[in-house]
């Protein structure tokens, strides 16, 4: 199966194939070419199309035959080579003549290889090197001081574009004969239709604007220089952009792998479900994440290619299509999963309990944190005050949630008995939840010999899951009591002032007189 | 005339002697060929083409057109029976004129030739 073009030829209807076409048409405008010192060659075409179609039409039998390459051939073979229409004549002769013997090369802008100006595309040729290797030793230049811009600014508006035919050919160094501008053609095809409708309406404007012409030309070579100028900016850009976007492409994946490594995958213990509101399993929740954040850099390094390129072949339409596709799904995934998971930390409850604490006047008191005996045997982080959790399992093989998020508030009081307060919260998605939750929190203290000593940690059955646990626990002493607050709770009791805590960070390991909303070293330094 | 004689000397290739000197007597036998009646290229071409004047049909289209500028010849549009409007090509009066030049001139020199070719022969 072929496709096939009707065309007017000289005023007589035919279906051509586009091979065909191509050839034939190709062949007219080698002619044409030929007979560029001939005067009246628009006629001379008209008269050559005119009697190939009537060979045409003597070659088919109906209408609706079609005209093969082969018949195109046949007809070519009947009216000569591009050379034959060229009549010797003498200035011909010698002007074909010179040219063949100058086969020595020209030094032109090959403007259609080119990247910013095609100045190194014609220093390749004529140098007979792949016009990379002139690229690369521009960038080179660059960078030694910038001279390379400089050079290639004067040499850009020193060396001529190679327009015409027969200057591409000297720019190739290839001998100007009609074979060889024959061959040019031929590689130009593509180019032909479009390059004559850019002349048509070159002229056109030409005709419209013929009394502004001076004044044109000046402003033609200005913009035309802006216009240059613009594509090296973009060009620029998209050289950035696709360094950026691989850059992102591949710390994104490193981060992602570290994750998975070091961060999610706890043998034996998922921790994810303990967050997790969904069903939906965490490598689920990996991978959408990783597509929602290496998408938008692929993007951008197709973004960088089509402005160094106008075609690029890095992602095609489909593939782009399919990818923003799975981007938008990827993201209303996250969307639904965060608005999921904030629904099940809507609301927080509160459990209170409140104990007296036997430390009277001019007791005192040592406060000490208390590590828990089996989980300490896992991590090095004890003793430290944090909003993460772990799991771990019990004596009895129970798994339970590990917190440390305990905070230790010291205040003062004027009843002459001292008391400590503790306060578990959680979160959840309705407050009945969230109080169960917070009711099920472990934590204890022992009181003994004047020394209080406080969990470092709380701890819940795996199956309340995380929901934000903690717990708050208020020493409150009696004025003219003494405190003395091991180290060990320096992270506990870090608290802002909203906390009305008075034992402050730095105040460990001194003996403190409690006084009313203060607390008096006895023997501080000064 | 003098155009063929100058390429003679000038290209001594054989094929180029060969195309140069048909060339050459070209504008002349399309003259020829014009001066009975008038006639279309199709017609012209087959004329040619029968006395193998002619390889390749191209050749002829720019002499045409260089003929009818230069006005020895001229042509009007004929409608034609099975197809658009022909080019009928015709002879001036000064196109009449250059061809009895030429068919003169050519006796000579086919003559002169003749006798140049027929000596060297003998010898």
């Amino acid at each position: 199966m072929k496709k096939t073009i009707s065309i007017n030829l000289a005023g007589l209807f035919f279906h051509i194939d586009e091979d065909a076409y191509n050839q034939l048409q190709n062949y007219l405008a080698a002619v044409k070419r030929s007979m560029q010192n001939e005067q009246g060659t628009s006629e001379i075409i008209a008269d050559i199309e005119a009697r190939i179609a009537e060979l045409f039409s003597e070659r088919i039998s109906s209408s609706q035959q079609v005209i093969t390459s082969k018949i195109v051939e046949d007809i070519i073979n009947i009216m000569g080579q591009p050379e034959d229409y060229n009549i010797d004549d003498e200035n011909h002769n010698n002007t074909t003549d010179e040219h063949t013997n100058n086969t020595n090369k020209r030094l032109f802008r090959d403007k259609e290889n080119a990247f910013v100006g095609g100045v190194s595309a014609g220093l390749g040729h004529y140098f007979g090197i792949e016009a990379l290797w002139v690229r690369l030793i521009w960038i080179l230049l660059v960078f030694g001081l910038g001279t390379g811009v400089l050079l290639y600014v004067i040499l850009w508006c020193l060396i001529p574009a190679a327009n015409t035919t027969a200057e591409k050919l000297s720019m190739m160094g290839k001998p100007i004969n009609i074979t060889n501008i024959e061959e040019q053609v031929k590689e130009g095809f593509g180019n032909v239709k479009e390059h004559l409708d850019k002349v048509t309406e070159k002229v056109k404007q030409q005709d419209l604007n013929a009394l502004q012409n001076k004044s044109r030309s000046f402003f033609e070579a200005l913009s035309s220089f802006l216009s240059i100028l613009f594509k090296l900016f973009i060009k620029v850009i998209g050289i950035l952009l696709i360094i950026s976007g691989v850059f992102a492409i591949i710390t994104t994946t490193i981060s992602f792998f570290t994750l998975g490594i070091f961060g999610v995958t706890v043998p034996g213990i998922e921790i994810e479900s303990l967050i997790n509101t969904t069903s939906v399993p965490l490598w689920w929740m990996t991978v959408v994440l990783l597509i929602t954040v290496i998408i938008p850099p692929l993007f951008i390094v197709f973004l960088g290619l089509r402005l160094l390129k106008t075609k690029s072949t890095f992602l095609n339409k489909k593939v782009r299509i399919s990818l923003f596709v799975i981007w938008s799904i990827a993201v209303l995934h996250l969307v639904v999963f965060s608005v999921l998971q904030l629904v099940d930390f809507k609301e927080k409850a509160y459990v209170k309990k409140i104990n007296e604490l036997p430390v009277t006047q001019n007791d005192t008191l040592f406060l000490e944190m208390s590590k828990n005996a089996t989980y300490t045997k896992l991590t090095y982080r004890d003793l430290f005050r944090s909003d993460d959790f772990k799991v771990y399992r019990d004596d009895n093989q129970n798994q339970l949630i590990y917190g440390s998020n305990i905070r230790l508030i010291i205040r003062s009081t004027n009843d002459s008995l001292g008391s400590i307060s503790v306060e578990k919260s959680s979160r959840g998605k309705t407050y009945e939840l969230a109080k169960e939750r917070a009711e099920n929190v472990q934590y204890g203290y022992t009181f003994d010999e004047n020394t209080l000593k406080l969990d470092s940690y709380l701890t819940t059955d795996i199956a309340h899951k995380f929901r934000d646990q903690g717990v708050e626990v208020i020493v409150t002493l009696p004025k003219d009591a003494v405190l003395y607050a091991n180290k060990n709770t320096y992270t506990f009791h870090r608290n802002y002032d909203i906390h009305q805590d008075l034992l402050k960070n730095g105040e460990e390991e001194h003996f403190l007189k409690v006084k009313s909303n203060t607390l008096e070293c006895l023997d501080c330094k000064n | 005339m003098y155009r063929f004689v100058k390429i003679l000397n000038k290209n001594m290739k054989l094929e180029n002697t060969k195309a140069q000197m048909r060339k050459g007597v070209l504008e002349f036998c399309i003259l020829s060929v014009l001066e009975p009646k008038d006639a279309y290229v199709a017609e012209i071409l087959e004329t040619l083409k029968d006395a193998k004047m002619l390889v390749v049909e191209g050749t002829i289209y720019p002499l045409l057109t260089r003929l009818k500028n230069s006005g020895l010849l001229q042509y009007r549009w004929e409608e034609s029976p099975t197809g658009p409007p022909r080019k009928y090509y015709g002879l001036t009066e000064s196109g009449k004129l250059f061809l009895k030049e030429l068919n003169t001139t050519w006796n000579a020199l086919q003559s002169a030739v003749s006798i140049v070719t027929q000596n060297q022969t003998k010898q």
